[in-house]
């Protein structure tokens, strides 16, 4: 039994990915859920996952090639014996036959089942030369990408231990080849700019959208005093809880999207796919452009986690590390407010069917039962995909939204 | 303001700020009142608060424990002195079965408040059935905290936190800490029950002690530290409930670990936290855990025997070097 790793789709228009550094290497043993490589797509360099257990039999790409999304990139295996593979074979890959085959073998030989557990992340290695390592060593090992064969243990007994992978580490260290990274530019009357990736990716993303996607849009003015009020209070009583004005927001979004799950959906071209869990995008702006990257499964969450898992993500985003399943937005939310906004609106980021634009909260005169009084107003702006939704839907989302963050408590007893 | 106290002095602190604060707070054990107290914890407490207050009991720790859970039911605060954690042991049913058990039992109708003072350990010359430490015992009870303060800073602080405790509470002293010096701030600070306490930094080693061993493993780490080897000493301060996190964190920058018990180590509580140290933080090791604990003997009453089963600076120098090469 063998299982495939593929380039995974990182975004709706990535069409290949550099495999940047292997996390793991042949023979490391996995669970679903590790680390197993970085990947560079023209957004950002992101960490996949495996969704496998076993160990890996082969590594198909080295770090540095580009593979198309969706081909394989190395191929994983449930038992051991299955990769260690005929190194003179001369194959690439295993394929679902010859790993089979190798089974068959094993059967045939009859090997026994109280056979050691192979847990050494070596591959070429018989079960009598079994690499003796710390625990802390071998993480550090695989995370590292260091390979064991190499070492010589110092420890105990030969033992690996920490410090001689720290030493390797060190040794590696110049030849490591760092994530580009493009500075701040500083912009000259008259100069002309190359496209980062990200800028190309923006002006594709977004010329796309704008060409193809119907757009209209929907604004209204939320009284967001109340609001304001009671974030002071939850604030005082709970002074790490840090919520701002944008996690208001967010779960204002979240609780009107469960509402409205059209707004949750993609068009298809037969079809429109309304989507299982609700994965909040949050526009961020980065170094060199912008990314939309999302709370993914917001659906479950309360105010407190949205609050802190946009710091999060915010802050994983300005370093470069989100994970894949975080480029999976179904709905977004721009927030300007933090720049004396008064009215903007945005683009929809396909496949998304909507996003909303949020300006600053602004005092403003306004009239509450025939008198004029000062209160806290932001204007909100919905975007919709009129293939998928009408105006009547919009207005009555919109008005949802407002709803919720007018009458707070309901942001916070969900 | 510091102020340098003995770890009798600053007990007996404690008490008497309890007795004054609390008009149902009392003070009961064998010879607490008019001989002081056998370690002299309650020397004239007696003629300050009178014999209501100050309780002479009779001989038997089974009805002093069973008092204690008693009034602490109805409302009383009691401190029970056992005079050795030895003669706590014909006390265990009231004190398992009925103290610890009272809130479970009674559906939270009732709790029993209270606290149960005794001293653990040897060294004293006091042979095999008053030299013990059963401290790990009663911190595997469900229904029951453990203190046990190894400073006089500590055991005023622990003392006042636990007096506020709502359930049972057993505070370990050691016998041969009363005499032990050292600093107490005169303005009032408390020590919460379950945190432990990093009492020397250090990145290569941790080395995890409670009560008499601490004292010791701050002298080991000095003499360790001539020899390069920079050990961090952590204070276990709180039996039940433990500080598993200070000490994982700590594991997790050393990446070694060894614990110093004067218990015996079979089932002792450096099994516990060894267990739960691989189960919670296996990927931070560089190496096995070790355990340095009292030699699994009674306890012989010549003091030449006497301080070879009881953990020592060499024999935990010397383990620990063995440990590094294991």
């Amino acid at each position: 039994m063998s299982d495939n790793i593929v380039m995974p789709q990182m975004g709706y228009d990535m069409k290949e990915g550099t495999l940047v550094r292997w996390l793991v290497k042949e023979g490391s043993s996995l669970k679903r859920g590790d680390p197993i490589a970085e990947i560079e797509t023209d957004k950002a360099v992101v960490e996949i996952e495996s969704y496998f257990t076993g160990f890996i039999g082969k590594i198909l790409i080295n770090e540095g090639e580009s593979a198309e999304v969706g081909s394989s990139i190395a191929v994983v295996v449930k038992d051991m014996n299955e990769s260690v593979s005929d190194p003179s074979s001369g194959t690439n890959t295993i394929s679902e036959e010859s790993s089979s085959k190798v089974n068959e073998k094993n059967t045939a030989k009859n090997i026994p089942v109280d056979q050691p557990p192979v847990d050494i992340p070596v591959v070429d290695q018989s079960p009598s030369e079994k690499i003796k390592i710390s625990p802390v060593a071998e993480k550090l090992a695989i995370e590292q990408g260091i390979d064991l064969n190499k070492i010589n243990g110092t420890g105990p007994g030969g033992r690996i231990t920490k410090a001689d992978i720290e030493a390797q580490v060190s040794n590696n260290k110049p030849t490591e080849q760092p994530v580009a990274k493009t500075p701040p530019q500083t912009v000259l009357p008259g100069e002309n700019i190359p496209l980062s990736t990200t800028r190309s990716a923006i002006a594709r993303i977004t010329a796309q959208s704008k060409n193809g996607i119907p757009h209209f849009y929907v604004s209204m003015s939320i009284d967001m005093t109340d609001a304001l009020v009671m974030r002071q209070q939850y604030g005082k009583l709970y002074p790490n809880s840090g919520i701002t004005v944008n996690s208001l927001v967010l779960m204002a979004v979240k609780l009107a999207l469960i509402d409205y799950p059209i707004f949750n959906s993609s068009f298809r071209e037969d079809h429109i796919e309304v989507k299982p869990d609700i994965n909040l995008g949050i526009a961020i702006s980065v170094d060199d452009g912008l990314i939309v990257p999302a709370i993914t499964q917001a659906q479950d969450l309360s105010i407190i986690e949205i609050s802190s898992a946009a710091r999060d993500l915010a802050k994983r985003a300005k370093e470069g590390k989100l994970r894949q399943e975080e480029y999976s937005g179904t709905f977004s939310v721009s927030n300007l407010g933090m720049f004396a906004v008064d009215d903007f609106n945005a683009i929809i980021l396909p496949p998304q069917v909507g996003v909303l634009a949020v300006s600053s909260v602004i005092k403003r005169p306004v009239v509450i039962d025939d008198k004029i009084v000062i209160r806290e107003i932001m204007n909100v702006q919905l975007s919709s995909d009129h293939r998928v939704i009408d105006g009547v839907d919009a207005a009555k989302f919109a008005k949802q939204i407002k709803d919720y963050l007018e009458m707070p408590i309901s942001l916070f007893v969900s | 303001m510091p102020n340098v106290l003995t770890y009798r002095e600053a007990l007996t602190k404690g008490i008497r700020e309890a007795l004054i604060d609390n008009d149902d707070c009392f003070l009961m054990g064998e010879d607490v009142g008019a001989y002081g107290g056998a370690y002299a914890v309650s020397k004239g407490l007696l003629e300050e608060f009178g014999p209501k207050r100050i309780v002479d009991s009779p001989l038997s720790e089974s009805a002093i424990v069973g008092l204690g859970t008693g009034s602490s039911m109805v409302g009383l605060k009691p401190i029970i002195e056992i005079m050795t954690i030895n003669f706590l042991l014909v006390a265990l049913d009231q004190l398992v079965n009925h103290a610890a058990k009272i809130r479970y039992m009674s559906a939270n109708q009732y709790a029993a408040p209270f606290m149960v003072r005794t001293v653990t350990g040897g060294g004293a010359q006091l042979g095999a059935t008053h030299s013990q430490c059963f401290e790990p015992w009663l911190a595997s009870v469900p229904g029951l905290k453990v203190v046990a303060p190894s400073s006089p800073y500590d055991a005023l602080g622990l003392f006042r936190s636990a007096i506020k405790e709502k359930d049972p509470i057993v505070f370990v002293e050691h016998i041969l800490l009363y005499g032990s010096k050292g600093i107490v701030d005169e303005d009032y600070y408390e020590i919460p029950i379950g945190k432990a306490n990093v009492v020397r930094s250090g990145d290569n080693l941790t080395l995890v002690a409670y009560s008499k061993m601490v004292p010791l493993c701050i002298e080991v780490a000095n003499t360790l530290e001539e020899q390069g080897i920079d050990v961090e000493v952590i204070d276990l301060r709180s039996l039940r409930p433990w500080d598993k996190e200070t000490i994982i964190n700590s594991v997790n920058k050393t990446n070694r670990l060894v614990i110093v018990e004067e218990a015996w180590r079979s089932g002792g509580f450096g099994a516990e936290i060894a267990s739960t140290v691989q189960e919670e933080a296996f990927d931070s090791l560089d190496g096995p855990i070790g355990r340095v604990g009292g030699l699994e003997v009674p306890m012989p009453y010549t003091s030449v025997l006497e301080s070879q089963v009881i953990p020592s600076k060499d024999r935990i120098i010397e383990y620990i070097h063995q440990n590094l090469n294991t």
